[in-house]
């Protein structure tokens, strides 16, 4: 094998996570079902050679879409177990199958990924404690502060300096844990009684001994959120691969895709970076780096919010974007959270779509990303849609046909279907 | 209790939903998360409204979500925790 094993845990954060913090409060259970089958989303990373490792098997519908259109790689799943990161769980044959590859690109550095590599010989990964402190909201804060970048947060470790910092913002604040999973661990912060949960929830875990530290901000007047995309070498030094725009409900990523022209200027907004990628390079972390950032209603730039030292969707959608540029196609990522009947699954959404699938070439068309696990009564899928500028509601529009066609609907959208 | 407990919650999800939906235009049965798409984070947030709006404590770690999926199934819930809320 020439290429390299792609694999990974898609909330990562939560493997980065001091044990002894203080959680906000969070609802029960959360995605975990829908997290782990994300990475099927890292075969569009693959290059043709690779070997991709997912926790559980890809329906051979999804693998036969995205070699039509034009992604190629080797697979081999770690039969879907349980608890923990993926690279805790591989079989020995799987293990022995990857020994044949040149080494590990990993969506997300983790303790465990670390042992990994180092079971597998290989050294191509940057130094753990540089990869947990450039994700922490606490670290790329305190770097906004010292650059005199606008936007910066207060970080407070006790519940009276949260009462405090909330109290002090004028109008509704935004509280994050600086591991927040995207979607989870980030609260808004609008009303005294709102308050007082937060405060009622931390109180009992610090009287438990756990420690406060989170992130407060005001909730700014948004008018998009978009994401810087760049790649470190050992060196120090950065290949700009461009930006992102993000489609969020709340603080949750729903689709991302080509910057409308003209909402960015994209030249000033990499210079503003510069400091940024330097502090990161300083810290010996070397790998994809993704800078979350907002443009406010007045036009002004907030260029970090956090900064993902890891792969990401913004990434993944670049990525597939400059797959397909020299056809004059983009390419936007869109979840899908779908209603699915008894005995239908992702294998009836790709059929669904017929004509309407991307084949490679010129031709504009969806492809289905992940969603090896739909099944009944429903759950999260993945897709890339391909097309030329301004054609996107017409896809769309393609995109809700075949949802319907398979016999699902759309969460959230009770017209959708 | 019924109505009025159940309005001031459509109230509160109205809210958290923040997409130009009326809280009258919320039916009593709907399912939140089938038919609304709320999501995790949007259902941490409506808990917290809903502690706010009844003066509540909810035991977060407790909760049984899948037995409260619709306004109704909320009006309960919360006039059993205040039967003053009636």
């Amino acid at each position: 094998m020439s290429g390299r094993v792609r694999l990974g845990t898609f909330d990562a954060e939560s493997w980065w996570r001091p044990a002894d913090l203080a959680a906000l409060p969070a609802v029960p259970g959360g995605g975990g079902a829908a997290v782990a089958g994300m990475d099927e989303l890292l075969a569009g990373f693959c290059r043709p050679g690779d070997l991709l490792v997912t926790r559980g098997p890809m329906d051979p519908a999804l693998v036969d879409g995205l070699a039509e259109a034009g992604v190629h790689f080797g697979r081999v799943d770690a039969g879907t177990p349980s608890g923990g990161p993926v690279e805790r769980r591989l079989p020995d044959p799987v293990v022995a199958q990857m020994g044949e590859a040149e080494g590990l690109v990993p969506y997300a550095v983790l303790p465990d990924t670390v042992a990994l590599a180092e079971r597998m010989g290989w050294d191509d990964l940057p130094d753990l404690d540089a990869v947990i402190a450039v994700n922490s909201k606490t670290w790329s804060n305190e770097v906004v502060r010292r650059l005199g970048l606008p936007g910066a947060g207060r970080v407070v470790r006790t519940v009276d300096d949260l009462v405090a910092a909330v109290s002090e913002v004028d109008g509704a604040a935004v509280v994050k844990d600086p591991y927040g999973v995207s979607g989870r661990a980030i609260l808004e912060v609008g009303t005294p009684g709102v308050l007082a949960a937060v405060v009622r929830v931390l109180r009992k875990q610090v009287e438990a001994g756990k420690r406060v530290e989170l992130l407060v901000q005001p909730k700014f007047a948004k008018r998009h959120d978009f994401s810087g995309h760049l790649v470190v070498d050992r060196g120090g030094n950065w290949e700009w691969l461009g930006v992102q725009a993000m489609t969020n409900r709340g603080f949750r990523h729903l689709e991302s895709g080509p910057v409308p022209p003209g909402l960015v200027d994209e030249d000033g907004y990499r210079r503003a970076l510069t400091g940024v990628v330097e502090a990161v390079a300083e810290t010996g972390y070397f790998g994809p780096i993704g800078v979350d950032s907002m443009l406010l209603d007045d036009g002004r730039v907030v260029p970090v919010l956090e900064v993902n030292a890891r792969h990401s969707l913004g990434l993944l959608t670049r990525t597939l974007d400059l797959r397909v540029a020299h056809h004059g196609l983009r390419c936007h990522l869109t979840q899908l959270d779908l209603v699915v009947g008894p005995d239908r699954g992702v294998a009836d959404l790709v059929r669904a779509l017929g004509a309407a699938s991307y084949r490679g070439g010129e031709d504009a068309g969806v492809t289905v990303l992940s969603g090896s696990a739909l099944t009944s009564p429903g759950g999260r899928v993945y897709v890339a849609v391909f097309c030329r500028q301004g054609e996107l509601p017409l896809w769309r529009d393609r995109l809700r046909a075949a949802v319907a066609a398979a016999g699902m609907s759309t969460r959230g959208v009770p017209d959708a279907a | 209790m019924g109505e009025a407990v159940e309005e001031r919650i459509k109230a509160v999800l109205a809210g958290v939903l923040a997409n130009g939906t009326e809280p009258a235009e919320i039916p009593h049965d709907a399912d939140l998360v089938d038919e609304y798409g709320v999501d995790s984070l949007q259902m941490i947030s409506f808990l917290l409204g809903i502690e706010d709006e009844f003066d509540v404590e909810l035991d977060y770690d407790n909760l049984e979500l899948d037995d409260l999926r619709s306004v109704r199934q909320f009006g309960r819930f919360v006039t059993g925790l205040v039967p003053a809320a009636s």
